[in-house]
């Protein structure tokens, strides 16, 4: 089986006390797997908490850990960051890379990046559904996990959502008229159209 | 493991229909042989007890094939852990009528982006349910005409006949 790990955290004001889930073992999580910690943590304690390392899901009241940031993945995850950045102006987007996104009031996931069309999407936690969701895949994501992910953004209205592949040197393309997937060489988004080539997001930084 | 062998010479479909591979039987995509994830043993103990299952179920109604080619184009062949039809006439060395159920059971090798265009393939030829099985996450995607999205579940069905089979009965041969 999967070993464990904690995950440390910290409040993002510090003098919040931590008060009954103190116990940084309530937060113990598997790669990607839910504990039933016993001590299930409200969704006011999670929007609260910066967590050490990569951030946390949280799926009705249990944190969730995603996979841990690898140089791979988080090589891509900037490359594309750069270029989707490289279009803001000229479409009109804005980019923001780790971004929780709310399904409902007791269910986050957190996107490697989301895209919105310019203008107000919120304060803290985003309320427009994002244009386009972005997922790098590592080794170590499973089908299971990562469809209902997509089925979830897709529920609350995000438009296009790639998932990268980069082992593959594939991506996925899901959107509101091709919920179930297609293959693609090309990440690619209408309205703002945006068509990036697989292979351009998977060069090796230079 | 998953990765198309490139072979040189491009296989004609008619050799890969002639071939029995050593170990696992590969897939003919396009004139490519492509080796699916080999044979270990969590992934064998779920097979055969799902084969049992899917036969004590519907004893003499379903027909049950593990391990089997299935057409996708002449060009394109696909290989289901099982396949199951409707009894009767299936056609011949390889089957002619779509299966009525496919079952995938995943390798922690496995990836997404391979597997998702297998799903459909099979839904494209009229397969009418699919069951994805997630040993490690004992959980499956349950895909089918009406839902070709698929739908993650506790429990592994079909309709007409109906078929239910909770995720846990199937892994519990792996403990």
């Amino acid at each position: 089986m999967k070993t464990g790990r904690t995950v440390k955290l910290k409040h993002k004001d510090e003098e919040i006390p931590f008060g009954p889930i103190a116990d940084p073992a309530a937060y113990n999580c598997l790669m990607g797997t839910a504990i039933s910690t016993g001590t299930l943590i409200g969704v006011e304690e999670y929007l609260r908490t910066v967590f050490d390392g990569a951030d946390c899901e949280y799926l009705d009241g249990e944190i969730v850990e995603r996979n841990m940031g690898e140089v791979q993945h988080g090589s891509i995850q900037a490359r594309l960051v750069f270029i989707l950045m490289g279009l803001v102006s000229k479409l009109g987007i804005q980019v923001i890379s780790e971004i929780r996104i709310q399904i409902n009031p007791r269910r986050y996931r957190v996107a490697d990046i989301a895209v919105w069309r310019a203008g107000n999407i919120g304060d803290r936690i985003p309320t427009v559904p994002p244009f386009l969701v972005v997922e790098i895949l590592s080794p170590e994501d499973r089908m299971v996990r990562m469809l209902p992910k997509i089925q979830e953004y897709l529920s609350i209205g995000a438009e296009w959502i790639w998932v990268i592949d980069p082992d593959e040197g594939k991506a996925l393309i899901y959107s509101q008229a091709g919920p179930a997937g297609v293959l693609s060489d090309i990440l690619r988004t209408e309205d703002p159209a945006i068509e990036i080539p697989v292979t351009e997001a998977l060069a090796p930084q230079t």
